[in-house]
């Protein structure tokens, strides 16, 4: 009898933690902003992926790269916060602030910072044992909006180039338009 | 009273053959000290008689206790629940579980519900092609920056290298 209480509250103590560590800093910050008025979330699950990678041979604008990359990935996620009347430049930047300390210096690395006169870009990089990128964060901060975008998956940074390149698109596209695609 | 009229009620008695009102006037004799000597050992019998009654009587302790148990007899006991310390801490634990479970299954729930509002999967996938474009454009946007500063550099690598290096400073 008093062995089986004892397994019954060891085995509470031990799911507890898992189930408080099941979620990340950053998939808090997106659930809390997901569905809020001024901030545009998308989120991809690695099921989602790969109905993507079933989905990819229809005709359409997909590259090979683009696809390339889908395959590897197991997940995105992204916060914009778009500035406009009803969401002031101080909300987008205390976003940015949030999104930034979920993604603590230790456990991830900074692979790149531009600091332009509008706009302020922070990539920063979670590799594993073997050196390769599982996860990919980019934080952005400009007077248009502040993103918070994570992908995770077997990550080449190398593609990651190629995608824009390839689109020819000068990497100023933003997810605006997306947005107002989601709204028709 | 006569010692024969003693005689007839004794051998009356020991015959098994008195009245209870006989028997009282033979206790009344022989209780008094005064009986004829002959009769002893009858007198003894009833002495004993009375002797047993004074010490038999059951006092009054003896009666509270009793009517106690027939009052319990009477009324039966309501069963106590004993609770054991086993008991409640099993108890604790399986709530521990249920809870844990129950905010498990929750969080499960909420995940589908996240990919399911891109209802479209074509229109998420545009979305999601958008985000890489995006992180893409980002990306090389940063190489570009770094970039002409590596042109530079390497520039400034092949003029230190060259032979005819002109001593300026």
């Amino acid at each position: 009898m008093k062995t089986i209480t004892q397994k019954i509250i060891t085995l509470a103590i031990v799911l507890l933690p898992c189930i408080s560590n099941a979620q990340s800093i950053f998939d808090k910050i997106f659930e809390k902003y997901d569905g809020k008025p001024g901030y545009t979330c998308v989120s991809v699950s690695n099921d989602m992926f790969h109905l993507f990678a079933s989905m990819a041979n229809s005709p359409d604008s997909s590259t090979v790269e683009m696809r390339e990359m889908m395959n590897r990935l197991t997940g995105l996620r992204v916060v914009t916060c778009d500035v406009d009347a009803t969401t002031p430049l101080a909300r987008a930047i205390a976003f940015y602030n949030e999104a930034a300390a979920a993604f603590p210096q230790p456990a991830y690395q900074e692979l790149m910072k531009v600091d332009d006169k509008d706009e302020h870009i922070l990539f920063l990089t979670k590799k594993d044992a073997g050196g390769t990128i599982r996860e990919l964060v980019m934080l952005v901060k400009s007077n248009l909006q502040g993103v918070a975008m994570r992908i995770t998956g077997n990550i080449n940074l190398h593609t990651v180039s190629l995608l824009s390149r390839v689109m020819d698109i000068k990497g100023m596209e933003n997810l605006k338009e997306e947005k107002e695609g989601r709204r028709k | 009273m006569k010692t024969t009229e003693i005689k007839s009620l004794v051998d009356k008695f020991l015959s098994g053959e008195t009245t209870l009102e006989e028997e009282k006037t033979l206790r009344e004799v022989f209780l008094k000290d005064d009986f004829p000597p002959e009769f002893q050992s009858v007198a003894l019998i009833f002495r004993y008689i009375e002797w047993e009654k004074s010490q038999r009587r059951p006092d009054a302790a003896f009666h509270a206790h009793m009517e106690k148990v027939f009052a319990r007899e009477e009324t039966p006991e309501q069963p106590k629940i004993y609770l054991r310390k086993q008991w409640i801490l099993a108890m604790a634990a399986v709530v521990l579980i249920a809870l844990t479970v129950s905010i498990f299954a929750i969080k499960r729930q909420r995940r589908p519900i996240l990919d399911s509002m891109q209802s479209n999967p074509r229109e998420l996938y545009q979305k999601t092609q958008k985000a890489l474009l995006s992180l893409s454009g980002h990306y090389n946007k940063g190489l570009d920056k770094i970039r002409p500063f590596h042109k530079y550099s390497t520039a400034e690598k092949s003029l230190n290298n060259h032979p005819g290096k002109d001593p300026v400073d």
